[in-house]
């Protein structure tokens, strides 16, 4: 790798006639784990199949590991995908399809059936693996998929919706697998629109929408750019109607609810829509009114709360 | 080449289907059955030499085995070859390995040779030895009145020569000096398995939409009717290089040389230079597919989620 970056993107634009798939992308990854995140049809495939060298881009340039992924063969030798669409053969064994595979990086027949067997060991599939991929599970097919990418040891790792139609173990399953796998020193881009899937592998993400970045960082980092939208805060509270009442007077709450707790206490859930001021002001406020507060939270730490929030700023809902 | 053969194999694999074996049978069968019928139904006109029996035969044979079965085995194969894996989706698999798409295309490429020469190689063999009559010679020459004057080889009689004394319209000959035209056709369908499946991997990657459909248009238009144009165009037709070679090959009567037919649907180059423009063009329309697949984007926006 000639290149400190993973993947640089300068200025790539893909159209499909008059649509815009991904739109005047700029990004410079270092190697490690990203999770692409992004709603159905905003470019995440797309952007793949660029990086992968399926897609030419219209503008721009995409060089991933220092290379131009386009046609290039000693690229293939270092990456696997895992695509979001199934598109295997229905009466071949899941062994013989992995193996074949194998055998295009120019593994001879023997090892590359032995290597393919100790993938789909790895994934769970040593039991099914003799059997037509037509009488697999979607599940099945899933770990198979993710065989077939992991199998040639490649150091770069693309998956496109990988624990699509998996059962909850076997999305455990595979987390622990691509966590290992990370920890080896790999690199891996995966995208999907389930954030909880992205944030087991992962703190680092790049968000698009409409083809666009919207953001990208780890978790806090895009926080940060949310200092000043809106956001719900909960406050524990021995006097939640005062606080409540103080809030609303200084207009640093719209809305805001008092819970009982079960095992006592009372909870303020405020929501505001300049999280930064609140954030800072709220100590200074505590102290000068001699509130008692045991536990303050954001309510909506999640990365779901971040994606929403960052589209609703790229949309001008905020 | 360990890549290459691998795709070779399991696509060789894949193929074996009881659907794709059946067409195997149904395309190497072809040629047996239309000489069984021409043999009991055809009745050869009065005055007709053993010599022109036998050329009406052999070319008979010609259209079926070495142009109709192998252009349909090779069709069958070759002009799915891309269209297929971009339908099921199982071609970015393929095309994500070092060289995949290369090996992808000449693999398939050799399936649908091996398939189309086979089929029509065995069909051929068997049609030969339907049709195929001892050289009558002396044992059918022919008196005055057209009978037989004697028959000195029982099998010769039994497999489709004529009892003494029966005339030509009795009964129809089969075709003479069945080890030429038999080497001749089995040349004739290795090179057309090799030439057509490359012309239609070529049409398969260029119209991967309408595959087949073009590749039966293009059959029709250009190899079986501009093929036998008598013009300039038809040089430019496998067909055209495959017949001269059917007539370097085998022997044909003076009757037929002599009427200028020829002239019209052959050339009177040799019979190398006909296999080297079968080999340049096979070679021309692969690197033109291999260029396509490498050149051209097949992910669609539909496969890319946007």
């Amino acid at each position: 790798m000639t290149s400190e970056y993973l993947i640089e993107l300068d200025h790539v634009t893909k159209l499909y006639g008059t649509v815009i798939g991904v739109n005047d992308f700029n990004a410079q990854l270092k190697p490690g784990a990203y999770g692409l995140l992004g709603p159905n049809g905003a470019g995440k495939s797309t952007l793949l199949n660029l990086l992968i060298g399926q897609l030419v881009p219209t503008r721009g340039t995409v060089r991933v590991l220092g290379q131009s992924p386009r046609n290039n063969s000693a690229f293939m030798k270092k990456i696997g995908f895992c695509p979001g669409f199934e598109g295997l053969y229905a009466t071949t064994t899941g062994l013989d399809w992995v193996t074949l595979l194998l055998q295009l990086h120019g593994v001879r027949s023997r090892p590359a059936r032995a290597r393919a067997a100790d993938c789909l060991a790895l994934v769970g599939m040593s039991n099914d693996m003799n059997r037509p991929i037509a009488t697999y599970s979607r599940g099945m097919r899933q770990r198979i998929k993710l065989a077939q990418s992991m199998a040639h040891e490649p150091t770069l790792l693309f998956l496109d919706e990988p624990f699509s139609g998996l059962d909850p173990v076997g999305r455990t399953e595979m987390t622990n697998v691509l966590n290992d796998w990370i920890g080896l020193g790999n690199s891996l881009i995966i995208a999907s629109h389930v954030l909880h899937e992205i944030e087991a592998l992962t703190d680092s993400f790049l968000l698009i929408c409409g083809g666009r970045l919207l953001a990208s960082g780890t978790a806090s980092e895009v926080n940060e750019l949310l200092f000043d939208s809106p956001s719900e805060i909960e406050v524990d509270c021995s006097e939640p109607y005062r606080l409540a009442s103080v809030l609303m007077d200084r207009e640093l709450a719209v809305s805001i609810s008092v819970e009982q707790k079960s095992h006592g206490g009372d909870t303020v859930r405020l929501r505001t829509l300049r999280a930064g001021q609140l954030w800072s002001q709220l100590p200074d406020l505590i102290t000068r009114n001699g509130f008692t507060v045991t536990r303050v939270r954001s309510a909506d730490d999640s990365l779901q709360t971040l994606f929403n929030s960052l589209l609703k700023i790229h949309r001008g809902e905020i | 080449m360990n890549s290459l053969m691998a795709i070779f194999r399991f696509e060789l694999n894949r193929i074996l289907t009881p659907g794709r074996v059946f067409w195997w049978v149904v395309v190497a069968a072809f040629p047996v059955v239309i000489m069984l019928l021409m043999m009991n139904y055809l009745q050869p006109p009065r005055g007709a030499t053993q010599e022109n029996i036998n050329t009406f035969f052999t070319i008979a044979l010609y259209f079926v085995a070495p142009t109709v079965s192998c252009m349909l085995g090779a069709l069958l194969i070759a002009a799915p070859a891309v269209a297929s894996e971009l339908e099921q989706h199982s071609w970015t698999y393929l095309a994500v390995r070092p060289n995949g798409l290369f090996h992808l295309v000449l693999g398939k490429y050799l399936v649908a040779v091996v398939w189309a020469a086979s089929a029509t190689i065995v069909g051929v063999t068997v049609a030969v030895a339907v049709a195929g009559i001892e050289d009558p010679g002396d044992a059918q020459e022919l008196n005055q009145d057209d009978t037989v004057v004697a028959a000195t080889d029982d099998r010769a009689v039994r497999r489709g020569g004529r009892f003494p004394g029966e005339t030509a319209t009795d009964v129809v000959p089969g075709i003479v000096a069945t080890g030429e035209v038999g080497r001749a056709m089995v040349g004739l369908a290795i090179l057309s398995a090799c030439s057509y499946s490359a012309l239609y991997i070529m049409l398969g990657t260029l119209f991967h939409r309408r595959a087949m459909v073009l590749c039966v248009a293009y059959t029709a238009a250009v190899e079986l009717f501009l093929g036998f144009f008598p013009a300039v165009i038809n040089r430019l037709t496998i067909q055209y290089r495959l017949r001269t070679l059917l007539f370097d090959w085998t022997t044909q009567s003076d009757e037929f040389r002599n009427s200028g037919v020829l002239d019209f649907v052959s050339s009177d180059e040799s019979a190398f230079m006909q296999v080297l423009w079968l080999v340049s063009w096979t070679a021309v329309f692969l690197a033109i597919a291999l260029v396509s697949v490498h050149v051209r984007e097949f992910t669609s926006a539909s496969e890319t989620d946007v």
